[in-house]
């Protein structure tokens, strides 16, 4: 029996309309996004890298329904085999659905971050498992009340976990949930996603971080100008890449530092 | 000359202390790493060493003189989100103008386009923006010159683009250069000197 994706993403095209023309009264269409296609099974973690600009964002807030009024979306998302329309996202959203932001700037300037955190909960265990929550980040107890600009990025970036994974979820959407991370904790946040996928969870994470998706993804969809150039398996991504399939995926894995940073760029 | 801060500590305030007895010294056309826990203050130390925020005690002093002296500050910051470094209302002729006349030929090195001139920041992408941020930053009465996470949501072709640019300049002109990142591979192509961060901060009794 074929196993149905858990995610899939169908010919996503995101335009946004620009306004043109004498007085900027003639609008016109550009595709930021076009012709997207993408499965993500159960158990699988399918990392989006690229370059900035390229539509990931754009990407995962399609699939979560958080794209600005001005972006027209055509194609289709089905979670589950069935079409992922409003209702059902709204219903699914931070239950089975869920999203962690590119952005340090998400949570309430105003409200303390353990606050935040506990909104997300259920009511009656609210305090008990936030408190689990922060200890398994390793967020201090008094980190709790502190509001978000007190904190470092760092710290910031494990909050937004700590409001983003609940107990239900069976998607996540993570978008660039590294910068900024010491190694140790970037270790931790990535067995984490790995473990999150190997209890059953798809996970889609966008990232600069080739190493990261070479080591704990199984696929590797590479964007470019709003397309998916390549999709590759993750073990390609080792030596010199001789085994990537398209060249442009192959220059980003040698453009590491560790690999031939700048020597591989034209000055 | 050199950029010399000496026995920095900073207390947040009404709260815990980040650091203490910090001692960081970069050379005239040094380029020096700086790495740490997150947390642990890399940012904040950043933008006391720009002279962003006075520090609770110690001195920062550029070839001698204070940091916040007046005039052109002569240590100029590039942050992690180049979005948050610039006015979003502004065009990106206005932003740099704000700083300095630029160079064309410094434009050009940067990758800068002409068109990108009439455009305000939600029109550029990060990379497109942080080329202006570097522009802004490396006027002509730069001495130093602190990249703090620069390239850290770019991709790895951007990074190394935007890196070997500032590298040509800030040998060219001496300029010194503090990057600060948890890349350490990134650090080690870098830099003369790596430096840690002390021990995390909440160990030190507030």
């Amino acid at each position: 029996m074929m196993t149905t994706p858990l995610l899939s993403v169908r010919n996503l095209t995101v335009g946004f309309t620009h306004y043109t023309g004498t007085l900027g009264l003639r609008p016109r269409v550009v595709p930021a996004v076009e012709g997207l296609e993408l499965d993500i099974d159960p158990g699988e973690i399918l990392a989006v890298i690229g370059a900035s600009g390229s539509g990931k964002s754009l990407l995962a807030h399609a699939i979560v329904g958080i794209l600005p009024n001005t972006a027209t979306v055509s194609g289709g998302i089905d979670y589950d085999g069935t079409p992922l329309d409003s209702a059902r996202l709204r219903r699914l959203r931070g239950r089975e659905i869920s999203f962690i932001p590119q952005s340090v700037n998400y949570p309430d300037p105003l409200m303390p971050v353990g606050r935040q955190v506990r909104l997300t909960l259920p009511r009656s265990r609210a305090a008990q498992l936030q408190q689990a929550l922060f200890a398994r980040y390793h967020l201090d107890e008094k980190v709790a009340r502190q509001y978000p600009h007190e904190l470092s990025g760092g710290m910031l970036r494990r909050v937004l976990f700590a409001t983003g994974v609940t107990e239900t979820m069976r998607l996540l959407i993570a978008d660039e949930p590294t910068p900024g991370l010491h190694p140790a904790a970037l270790q931790e946040v990535l067995s984490h996603l790995r473990d999150l996928a190997d209890d059953g969870a798809g996970v889609l994470l966008i990232t600069h971080d080739l190493i990261a998706a070479a080591a704990i993804a199984d696929r590797v969809a590479v964007m470019r100008s709003g397309r998916v150039v390549t999709v590759e398996s993750s073990s390609s991504f080792t030596g010199r890449g001789e085994t990537l399939r398209h060249e442009y995926a192959r220059r980003l894995w040698r453009a590491l530092p560790r690999h031939d940073f700048w020597e591989g760029v034209a000055p | 000359m050199s950029l010399r801060a000496t026995d920095l500590a900073y207390r947040v305030p009404g709260g815990h202390q980040l650091f203490t007895g910090l001692d960081l010294r970069v050379e005239a056309g040094q380029v020096v790493g700086l790495t740490g826990e997150s947390g642990c203050g890399k940012s904040t130390l950043a933008r006391i060493l720009a002279g962003h925020l006075p520090p609770t005690t110690g001195t920062v002093l550029t070839d001698g003189y204070p940091v916040n002296a007046p005039g052109p500050r002569p240590v100029q910051l590039v942050q992690q989100h180049p979005e948050k470094a610039v006015n979003p209302r502004w065009t990106m002729r206005s932003v740099v103008a704000e700083a300095h006349d630029p160079d064309p030929a410094l434009c050009e090195r940067l990758g800068i386009r002409a068109e990108w001139y009439g455009r305000r920041p939600a029109e550029l992408s990060g990379g497109e923006l942080q080329r202006f941020c570097l522009l802004r930053a490396l006027g002509p009465r730069t001495r130093y010159l602190i990249a703090d996470e620069m390239t850290a949501m770019f991709d790895t072709l951007t990074q190394a683009e935007l890196f070997a640019v500032v590298r040509d300049i800030v040998t060219e002109r001496s300029i010194g250069l503090l990057v600060i990142s948890h890349d350490i591979p990134l650090l080690d192509r870098l830099c003369d000197e790596i430096v840690a961060m002390p021990e995390q901060a909440s160990a030190v009794s507030p």
